[in-house]
């Protein structure tokens, strides 16, 4: 039986002794990463994809990544980090995806539209983890947000919630900072109007 | 009054900054304290969520498969390499079975179990080290005892060097392609006592039997 290790804030060398454990192949090491970092994956897929069932099979990707490359992880960078970039540029790279396969189905604004009480709606019978002060306007904006555009509800989720830079954002979408910067204002807007509905 | 931009209120809210407009208008006053507002409640949200208990069980089923997967692709790689030692222990348990049948001198027998150079490593190395030259005295050992030995009970023995022979010419080629797996080390040690285990038992074997 293998030793269990603690993983505390800034034990870089406990992370690595981890992620060697883990990408040698020992399974308890590798649930050991999955159970300390899952809940804010999971948290930043469902606000990045809007919905709730992809956030489940992102979820799971995420973690089949993860164990794939954790070899390459050297602990320049706290492990969750690394975790959570690799999350960003996953669900990214899948809504990218999403998108192109959906634009030969509808117009852009038929899509937005479309989406927006569908992706609520299930947004909202998700969230249980939500501060009990606030439960009624954390739903309501977990919805809103959930009804934003693709574009606009990655950067609000990644600069306001998540805490990344413009250029760091702009990076991780491959779009210019100038981009970005509008694609937040929109955001904002849009939660406004729909919260003081 | 010209009123700031829904961007401008936006920045201003972000950078934290005042402006003289803002403290003057009232409608530009209550729009940056609404920006300010969701922002706040945008950081107060919960920064995680539970994932289903399921995502693990999904996750760890797809690891394993792609373990499985990328073993058969390794030896798929190396296939060369299995095939080489394959061949090589096979013929050389050939050999060894017919020098056994015909009952020529053990000489030559001390090559046919020498484990192949081309596979060579610093764990295989060590492992055919401990168990190949005792392998090769019990073999001539038996040999010398097979004449008095029933022709049905050389053909057990027979079978049954066959069966670990190939047990471990897998194990040696998936070694010499993975080197640092103790566990292949492990596996292929334990192929060795298993023969050494039934070669001496074959050697103990009465005349009778």
């Amino acid at each position: 039986m293998t030793a269990r290790l603690e993983l505390v804030p800034n034990d870089r060398d406990g992370e690595l002794a981890l992620a060697r454990r883990a990408s040698s192949g020992d399974e308890a090491a590798f649930e050991q990463i999955y159970r300390a970092h899952s809940a804010r994956v999971f948290a930043l897929c469902i606000r990045m994809s809007g919905s709730r069932q992809r956030a489940t099979e992102l979820t799971q990707d995420v973690f089949v990544h993860v164990w794939e490359r954790l070899s390459s992880w050297r602990g320049e960078s706290a492990l969750a980090s690394w975790i959570y970039r690799l999350t960003v540029n996953l669900v990214l790279s899948n809504v990218r995806g999403e998108q192109r396969r959906q634009k030969h189905e509808m117009a852009d604004d038929e899509l937005n539209d479309a989406g927006q009480s569908t992706h609520a709606d299930e947004r909202l019978a998700t969230h249980g983890a939500v501060r009990p002060a606030s439960i009624a306007e954390g739903i309501d904006l977990e919805r809103a947000i959930a009804g934003l555009p693709a574009g606009a509800r990655t950067v609000f989720v990644l600069h306001d919630i998540e805490g990344y830079q413009h250029n760091e954002i702009a990076e991780m979408t491959g779009t210019a900072e100038g981009t970005c910067r509008a694609q937040l204002h929109r955001a904002r807007k849009l939660l406004i109007e729909a919260l003081d509905r | 009054m010209m009123h700031l931009t829904f961007e401008e209120i936006s920045e201003l809210a972000e950078s934290g900054a005042e402006s003289r407009h803002v403290q003057e208008c009232d409608a530009c006053r209550t729009s940056l304290a609404r920006v300010r507002r969701l922002l706040a409640d945008a950081h107060a949200l919960p920064r995680e969520i539970a994932a289903p208990p399921e995502v693990w069980d999904a996750v760890r089923a797809r690891v394993m498969a792609e373990k499985h997967v990328r073993g058969a692709t390794r030896w798929w790689h190396n296939g060369w390499l299995a095939s080489a030692a394959a061949v090589i222990l096979v013929l050389g348990t050939a050999t060894f079975m017919t020098q056994l049948s015909r009952g020529k001198s053990s000489k030559a027998k001390a090559v046919m179990v020498n484990p192949s150079p081309i596979l060579g490593s610093p764990a295989l190395f060590a492992v055919d080290k401990n168990y190949v030259v005792t392998i090769r005295e019990l073999r001539e050992t038996l040999e010398t005892q097979r004449p008095n030995l029933a022709p049905s009970t050389i053909q057990t023995v027979e079978r049954s060097l066959r069966v670990i022979d190939d047990a471990i010419a897998e194990a040696r080629a998936a070694l010499a392609a993975d080197p640092a797996n103790q566990a292949l080390v492990d596996i292929l040690a334990s192929h060795y006592e298993r023969q050494v285990d039934l070669l001496q038992r074959a050697t103990e074997l009465s005349p009778s039997l």
